[in-house]
């Protein structure tokens, strides 16, 4: 593992266009800001394992499913008896206000 | 497009493909899908990988397992999906049945959150301790669950 020293404002560079940058130090807790492109996926390391495993158990228990689904619950061959539309949002909170309210 | 899924081919239109630029946990392969519909129930439908048959999840709308529930979605993410306002985005769970014992959860901490404007998906770890990645699923929608299955398996 690399490990450098860094001070409060400093920032590293991980490869082209990831950039951590130290915001502040207090006590033994750190608080850091990430820039990374939209095809990085950035989440607490304890989380994002929690969260790997979840989504192999629901993979092979939607296998499962899908063996033991009667006919009724598969999807037709023909794309017009599909419902494939994503329906409207109920409870995203508000991002545009939050902006507007930091700014 | 005619692609191999989990269930045959199926006629997907290019229109409702999803596409997710950073795959989701796990799984950084899955880059497109599509949600197809599981029988008629409403709530529940399969997120089907379009580049690779055999991989396939359930999904809910996670506000009828938790009908107060707010994805309070990190800035950075939200940036990531380019969503503009809340109403272009939609938001579905994945669900787990346990190998264990018949449970059936949804994980509300890492929903699914698709912008319809783009049709860009994202799996996003929520920054909240109210959300548990096994949220047990009771009532109608674990009976709409349930319906269709063969009784010897389940």
């Amino acid at each position: 593992m690399l490990v450098l020293a860094r001070k409060i404002g400093e920032r590293i560079l991980i490869g082209e266009e990831v950039e951590v940058t130290i915001i502040s130090v207090r006590g033994d807790q750190v608080r850091i800001g990430i820039a990374a492109p939209a095809e990085v996926n950035i989440c607490r390391a304890e989380l994002a394992h929690q969260v790997r495993c979840e989504n192999a158990a629901a993979a092979r228990g939607a296998w499962a499913v899908r063996e033991a689904a009667s006919a009724a619950l598969k999807p037709a061959r023909d794309a017009a008896d599909n419902d494939t539309r994503v329906h409207a949002p109920r409870s995203v909170r508000a991002i545009r206000e939050r902006r507007r309210a930091r700014q | 497009m005619r692609v191999a899924t989990a269930f045959g081919e199926v006629d997907i239109p290019d229109e409702v493909v999803l596409h997710f630029p950073a795959g989701i946990y796990g799984f950084p392969q899955l880059r497109r899908g599509c949600l197809l519909p599981y029988g008629a129930t409403s709530g529940l439908r399969w997120l089907q990988s379009l580049d690779e048959p055999s991989l396939v999840f359930l999904t809910v709308e996670p506000y009828l397992v938790f009908p107060g529930y707010e994805a309070d979605l990190p800035e950075y993410d939200a940036e990531a999906l380019e969503l503009t306002a809340p109403s272009e985005a939609a938001i579905v769970t994945l669900v787990t049945i346990s190998a264990e014992s018949e449970a059936v959860t949804t994980n509300l901490l890492a929903p699914i959150v698709i912008n319809t404007r783009t049709r860009c998906a994202r799996q996003i770890v929520l920054d909240s301790d109210c959300y548990l990645t096994r949220h047990l699923i009771g009532g109608e929608i674990k009976d709409d669950f349930h319906a269709g299955l063969s009784a010897e398996d389940w």
